[in-house]
């Protein structure tokens, strides 16, 4: 399969792209692939159901599984990492649903707190916490064969959980009394959406890094809503620029030789800027 | 079900024929709302609400702000834990397993912005398929029938955030009518509205009680076109203080006190 994929990038006109070029730039350019549509399409509900601040909260939370992994010893901190993503998702949206606190003042003090655990945890008995300065930045590079796998996975799961819940989300989106008024649970809606969000953000955060995984799942969106004249629109716009601001993101930090996450940040946030000039004039 | 329930007959004023008809849920198929209670902490909202709407029957439902007329309607819609019980029966009196409410809420706010058409509204609604899949001609077929019944199928295409208030109110309108409803909830649908919209709206429901034959509740506070249009009405203030043809609810003292004597002349 990868060298079916290593041998079609050779018709680009790269030098890394050739057969005896980059492993890890072949392999982030698939990786771009894979989980740029996904962060598209999960992009359009947090948008337009006003979830950015969540979304980035839920980066932390994926945060402190690392720290949590780290210190007992695993090798693989993704596993925690995700856990405790999927217990801070539901742990705020239930919150959120039966306090009656307003919702930023609950994710804002969930979210402070699970930092803090982090660094407390990642710090303990004095340890440095750079170690862990990967999952700031993030690390495209460093992808491996199975981390490709684990995105396709996650590719075609989301896309198969995404058909069942896109109307509904929309309608919860466009107004909460009409969708209940239709039968739909927005409690448990919104906890299968949170958990859905925590998984690709947990999965995201190893290459994108902490500090702007929220970008890429929000700017797309935001961009495509700039655009979009209607629902179907909006997703398809928003997956088509997460997807070019992936690609033109990871080319420019080759030859800038800046940190990939952040490359594509920038492009996503000139896409955001061009289309909002537009629509003002 | 209650065995021990005993069918209240209710006496249903026809504004049109100006008569008086006694009937009750055993021959008709109708909404029973019976000892609906809404309380949230110790504040009690709604205190033992019973009520039978028929079919083809329009009940106006009028009260002071905080009366709890909102929270009736999001109570029955399931948004509200109550206690009592709320069944649908048809004609033969059997209990519908899954009766379908139809509703429209009071002051819907859309962003402007929002990519969201009446019909990708109407489709998120009414169709399992991911919307994002693709054109859906058999439901933008169905979509422009029903909006046809609220004349507003010109509509279709627009951005549900920049509709009017009338507009979006007789979009909502056609939306809370497929599937067919056993009962329409109506939230102050024409707040806001000027009066050739309201009374637009007025005969727009009308129309549709009578093509439908739907039972259908409405909250309002236009006691000129209730008093035209409603065949009974209800004075709620946490309970239901009064309960008949329009004109003996606006001569209960509770109404005159709150809303003066203009509709007795």
């Amino acid at each position: 399969m990868m060298s079916l994929w290593y041998s079609a990038l050779a018709v680009l006109p790269f030098e890394w792209a050739g057969p005896h070029g980059m492993m890890f730039m072949k392999n982030a350019l698939l990786a771009v692939l894979l989980v740029m549509p996904v962060l598209g399409l999960a992009g359009t509900v947090v948008v337009n159901h006003r979830m950015a601040f969540f979304s980035d909260a839920l980066g932390h939370g994926a945060f402190t599984g690392v720290a949590i992994g780290a210190l007992v010893g695993l090798a693989h901190p993704q596993m925690s990492s995700l856990v405790f993503a999927l217990f801070f998702s539901v742990l705020v949206t239930w919150v959120q649903h039966k306090s009656t606190m307003g919702r930023d003042t609950v994710i804002g003090a969930l979210a402070s707190f699970c930092v803090a655990l982090g660094i407390f945890l990642a710090t303990w008995g004095g340890q440095s916490i750079t170690r862990l300065a990967n999952y700031l930045v993030g690390d495209l590079l460093s992808v491996s064969p199975f981390d490709l796998g684990m995105a396709a996975l996650m590719l075609i799961g989301f896309v198969v959980i995404w058909g069942f819940l896109h109307n509904a989300m929309l309608l919860l989106g466009a107004s909460p009394s009409l969708a209940i008024s239709r039968g739909i649970k927005p409690l448990v809606l919104e906890m299968v959406f949170a958990a859905l969000l925590a998984v690709v953000v947990t999965f995201c955060l190893q290459w994108l890094g902490l500090l702007t995984v929220n970008a890429c799942l929000v700017l797309p969106a935001a961009t495509a809503r700039l655009l979009a004249k209607n629902a179907r629109q909006h997703q398809w716009w928003s997956c088509a620029i997460a997807v070019f601001a992936g690609l033109a993101g990871l080319l420019s930090s080759w030859y800038a030789g800046t940190v990939a996450g952040a490359s594509i940040v920038m492009v996503l946030a000139l896409l955001f800027f061009i289309a909002l000039v537009l629509k003002k004039n | 079900m209650r065995s021990d329930f005993r069918f209240k007959p209710l006496t249903i004023f026809h504004p049109h024929t100006q008569s008086l008809v006694v009937q009750s849920c055993a021959t008709h198929c109708c909404s029973r709302i019976h000892n609906l209670s809404v309380k949230i902490g110790s504040r009690t909202l709604l205190d033992h609400v019973t009520l039978h709407l028929h079919c083809g029957e329009l009940i106006g439902v009028v009260g002071p702000n905080g009366a709890g007329k909102s929270t009736l309607l999001r109570a029955l819609i399931g948004e509200i834990p109550y206690s009592g019980t709320v069944e649908f029966l048809d004609t033969t009196g059997a209990i519908h397993p899954s009766p379908k409410l139809g509703y429209v809420p009071q002051n819907p706010r859309f962003e402007a912005s929002l990519p969201l058409t009446v019909l990708d509204l109407f489709t998120a609604t009414l169709s399992k398929r991911p919307l994002w899949f693709g054109k859906n001609a058999r439901v933008r077929k169905r979509v422009e029938e029903l909006l046809c019944t609220v004349q507003a199928e010109t509509l279709i295409d627009q951005k549900i955030g920049t509709l009017s208030g009338g507009e979006l109110q007789r979009a909502l309108l056609a939306l809370a009518l497929e599937p067919r409803p056993n009962l329409l909830l109506l939230d102050e649908p024409v707040s806001g509205m000027d009066a050739n919209g309201r009374r637009m709206f007025y005969h727009l429901v009308d129309k549709v009680r009578k093509t439908f034959d739907l039972a259908v509740l409405f909250v309002s506070h236009d006691f000129g076109e209730l008093q035209e249009f409603a065949n009974r009405m209800v004075l709620l203030d946490g309970r239901i203080i009064c309960e008949g043809k329009p004109s003996e609810v606006f001569s209960n003292p509770l109404f005159v006190e709150r809303f003066g004597s203009e509709m007795l002349t």
